[in-house]
């Protein structure tokens, strides 16, 4: 088992090496250059040169992908342009944010989405599967902005209630950090739910017509088992790869619902540095971002392999 | 009750998109106790859903539309497809039993041998952990298996099908039913597991003093296995008689049909037979007989008007124009 | 060799087929009314969608101005119809894009195999490590914020999806026996996958494209409403919907008709989507 886990990290070096380099040459890509972004009209040659030594702009390009790597690995993303402030650290208390974003949305839509995704199964072509679809549907089709933004509408003119500003950790104020934090994760918790409620729906259906389902039947077993203990726990895989994947693309794409209620999450962080075209932060989140997706992608695989026992380590 | 099983003009239907299809018709037969009885039939001809009936596993589309199927259970004579729910589980697995053809798919992949075991004894006794544990083991040792102890820890998907058809009667006799319900058990396997496997459920019919329902295509099985065969064909009972009679006293033309195709293999001087033309399909039932088209001994009648299955000998029933209730030829 | 009358003919015969069931029925009106709302938006809008209407600002939807006015006193119907021109606009772009990559790469990666298919593969891996409005934002970030840039940031972020779609159907398709016998008798490769292999990948294909629609137009949507998509003046439901957020209160049209449109327009392309899955799952041949 331990040889599998280390086989699949070496497997992911190459991919990883490939999302830095990625990164590294799309940035490249900008039109105009970064010193004459932070020059702006002034061009003066001295400074240039400076802020070009500076950056280690005049170095040859894969030897500033070096640098950068280099660092990356030891912890040290470098420094803002803005703020000069050092990237990493602030990545690192961005994250635990978002982090907390996410698993609070991941554990609404497994709430909302499991159960619904099964009672739809149970009554298949009913006019309550019926329902349930056409909320997956909304949940899948409706995005996390507009949703926001009519809830938040709908709460000001009929509660006069408006979601609280300013940023309060969870360890220091939980009362409040709940009150922030609860409408956004709701938000992305039901629009997860949609799909999660069609993956469960069309995962339990697919058990349910395998043959042993008709061999537990036989043996006498009353419905519930059949579908809890036997259909659910074999349905759950393929939920749990959904479940996994929508955390991971979550950690940075909760992007929107950040910026809407000015959650300091990572998501916003970003956004910043795109506005700001602070570059080493863009690179730093981006990479770090790609990271932990791609983290949370082999945890969910390795997941796998502990609830489904025909998965073996070759 | 004098027979262990009777099943009483059953009729199964198939909903389809407007309409529905009359899958079996009016279908009859008894099973005795301690009896093995074969249901004998080709693909689609009615034989494995009239069986999934017994125990009201038919599900949406299919259904029972007319008919009943008494049982001699431990609580006196029943009608199984009048029970509810509550009340025909407490006889799965326990009273009546019922193997299938895939054993390979017929396990859950994500539980050990031990625990898909000891589930049918956890629905129906009520004993300790150990108790369960030494049951299966002992049933283990019982269908042949070695390494039992081993084989308990182990998933489906590490099994053979010889093995897993095993485990299947294992897990089907633990009971002790009376009655166990055989749908193709042996035509997914190899010819010589296919051999060993009839050979147990022999063994075990006999020291479980159980009924066997062996459904099958092959002619080959019901005479290794069966005392008593029923003749499947587009939906109805077309003969059934003892096995003996049937092989040396064949009446119906399909019946005949189905002997020379499987005696003709080891004639290496002629063609294979076959019987020609098709099953006519669900929804186009002929009005007159639906072997029909493809007999070579139909008359004039037999298009016009449906026989009915008559005894026309002690024990051996027909469903065809050339017999006479007492058994004269027309 | 088929003729564009037969392939008009298989595409109304999937059509009716389609409508036959009333969630195909939904799906379908509702994509053809954004489809006319987005080619007669000219004629369709009354008002010309950047002249700005100063005495008449933040007016409520009326008989004048039916969804009312902005805060530059545009109308907003003008603008949220001129949106669904350019929603569909960058959706089919970009579609266009991935599904053309999408196409190349899977049946190069499917047909041939072996390493260049690993080669193809691991770099849609690296394409999919990243979630897909950060990659989105991060091109266009780079390239500069506009509509043409959009529509490539989209496009290079649905290849990936695509790419795995397309392959995935190759390889099981060249699996089956008449493109065994088809190569044993000497066809050529090209041959092969253009009469062959090409027109069996189109069901899973086509309806790949449409829920990519759906889902190009959301990101596109959430690009815009970050500001970095469709840069205003030029109309867009999401940045349309980025702008209300100030008027909220006063203003509440000015958030409720682009919400409308966008869920509308999403939801009927997801419901095109799933209908027309349910239709071609069975039918796989042109």
């Amino acid at each position: 088992m331990r040889s599998y886990i280390i086989r699949r990290l070496l497997a992911l070096i190459p991919v990883l090496i490939g999302i830095s380099l990625c990164i590294f040459l799309i940035l490249q890509l900008i039109p105009g250059d970064v010193v004459s972004g932070l020059l702006g009209i002034e061009e003066n040659p001295e400074l240039r040169a400076q802020l070009e030594k500076k950056f280690g702009l005049d170095q040859p390009l894969y030897k500033q992908y070096w640098d950068w790597i280099s660092k990356v690995l030891q912890g040290d993303f470098g420094r803002s342009f803005r703020t000069d402030k050092e990237i990493f650290p602030e990545i690192m208390s961005r994250f635990k944010i978002t982090a907390q974003l996410t698993f609070m949305a991941a554990f609404i839509s497994c709430l909302i989405g499991i159960p619904l995704g099964i009672l739809s199964a149970l009554k298949r072509n009913s006019w309550v599967d019926g329902i349930i679809r056409v909320i997956a549907l909304l949940g899948v089709s409706v995005p996390g902005f507009a949703s926001a933004t009519l809830l938040i509408l709908f709460l000001s003119l009929v509660f006069q209630y408006y979601p609280p500003v300013g940023y309060v950790g969870f360890f220091e104020v939980p009362s409040v950090n709940m009150q922030i934090m609860i409408l956004p994760s709701v938000i992305l918790g039901t629009s997860m739910s949609g799909s999660v409620m069609r993956m469960t729906r069309s995962s339990v259906l697919e058990i349910l017509r395998q043959d042993f389902i008709k061999t537990i039947r036989a043996k006498g077993a009353p419905e519930k088992i059949v579908i809890f203990t036997h259909a659910l726990k074999n349905g759950l895989i393929p939920i749990i790869t959904l479940i996994g994947m929508q955390i991971g693309s979550l950690l940075g794409g909760a992007v929107v619902t950040e910026q809407i209620f000015s959650i300091p999450g990572l998501g916003l962080m970003t956004l910043t540095a795109i506005n700001q075209r602070d570059y080493p932060v863009i690179q730093g989140c981006v990479l770090f971002i790609a990271f932990i997706y791609v983290m949370v992608n082999l945890l969910v695989d390795i997941l796998y392999t502990y609830v489904d026992p025909r998965i073996t380590y070759k | 009750m004098e027979n262990l099983l009777e099943v009483k003009n059953i009729s199964i239907d198939l909903k389809t998109r407007d309409n529905y299809k009359k899958l079996a018709d009016n279908v009859s037969f008894n099973i005795g106790k301690k009896q093995s009885f074969g249901i004998v039939g080709e693909s689609g001809c009615g034989k494995s859903i009239t069986a999934l009936s017994i125990m009201q596993l038919l599900s949406y589309p299919l259904k029972v539309s007319s008919g009943q199927i008494f049982f001699d259970s431990k609580k006196g004579k029943v009608d199984l497809l009048s029970l509810k729910n509550n009340e025909i589980r407490r006889l799965r697995g326990n009273e009546i039993s019922m193997i299938f053809q895939e054993p390979m798919t017929a396990l859950d992949p994500i539980f050990t041998i031990e625990q898909q075991i000891v589930e049918t004894l956890k629905f129906h006794k009520d004993l300790n952990k150990k108790e369960m544990k030494d049951m299966a083991l002992d049933m283990l040792k019982k269908v042949g298996i070695p390494r039992a102890e081993q084989i308990l820890n182990e998933y489906p998907h590490q099994l053979s099908g010889g093995m897993l058809q095993r485990i299947m009667i294992a897990i089907a006799l633990i009971c002790k039913p009376k009655l166990l319900i055989a749908d193709e058990p042996t035509t997914a396997l190899d010819v010589t597991i296919q051999a060993q496997i009839l050979e147990l459920m022999n063994e075990l019919k006999e020291s479980y003093d159980t009924s066997i329902i062996m459904i099958t295509h092959d002619l080959g099985v019901i005479a290794e296995t069966c005392e008593r065969v029923a003749v499947f064909y587009s939906g109805q009972v077309v003969e059934e008689a003892d096995v003996a009679a049937l092989f040396h006293n064949t009446a119906h033309p399909y019946t005949s049909g189905l002997l020379k195709a499987v005696t003709s293999i080891g004639d290496k001087s002629k063609e294979l037979y076959t019987i020609p033309g098709m099953v006519p399909a669900g929804g186009h039932m002929p009005k007159g007989c639906r072997f029909e088209e493809r007999c070579s001994k139909a008359v004039t009648i037999c298009k016009e008007k449906a026989p009915e299955l008559i005894e026309i000998e002690e024990g051996h029933k027909c469903r065809c124009w050339l017999y006479n209730e007492s058994g004269d030829d027309k | 060799m088929k003729t564009i009358i037969d392939i008009l003919k298989t595409i109304i015969g999937i059509i009716k087929e389609l409508i036959k069931d009333p969630m195909g029925r939904i799906g379908f009106i509702g994509v053809l009314i954004i489809i006319i709302l987005s080619v007669l938006a000219p004629l369709i809008a009354p008002y010309d969608i950047t002249e700005m209407f100063t005495r008449d600002k933040l007016t409520a939807p009326g008989s004048q101005y039916l969804f009312g006015t902005d805060n530059f006193g545009r109308d907003v119907f003008s603008r949220v119809i001129f949106g669904a021109k350019v929603s569909l606009k960058v959706g089919i772009v970009s579609v266009g894009i991935s599904a053309t990559l999408g196409l190349i790469f899977g049946v190069t990666a499917g047909y041939f195999e072996g390493k260049v298919d690993n080669i193809i593969m691991r770099f849609m891996d690296i394409l999919f490590a990243f979630p897909s409005i950060l990659l989105a934002l991060f091109i266009v970030s780079v390239l500069g914020p506009n509509i043409t840039n959009t529509m490539i940031a989209i496009g290079i972020v649905n290849t990936p999806v695509f790419t795995r779609t397309v392959r995935a159907s190759v390889i099981s398709v060249k699996s089956m026996e008449y493109i065994t016998s088809a190569t044993s008798i000497g066809l050529k490769p090209i041959n092969i996958i253009l009469r062959h292999i090409v027109p069996n990948i189109l069901a899973p294909f086509t309806v790949q494209a449409t829920l990519a629609l759906s889902g190009a137009i959301l990101t596109e949507a959430s690009m815009s409403f970050l500001g970095l998509g469709i840069q205003p003046p030029d109309p867009s439901w999401g940045s349309m919907l980025n702008e209300s957020r100030k008027y909220m209160e006063t203003s509440p049209w000015l958030v409720i008709f682009p919400a409308i449109f966008i869920i509308f327009t999403i939801l009927s392309f997801n419901i095109l989507g799933d209908s027309l899955r349910d239709v071609l799952d069975p039918k796989l041949k042109l």
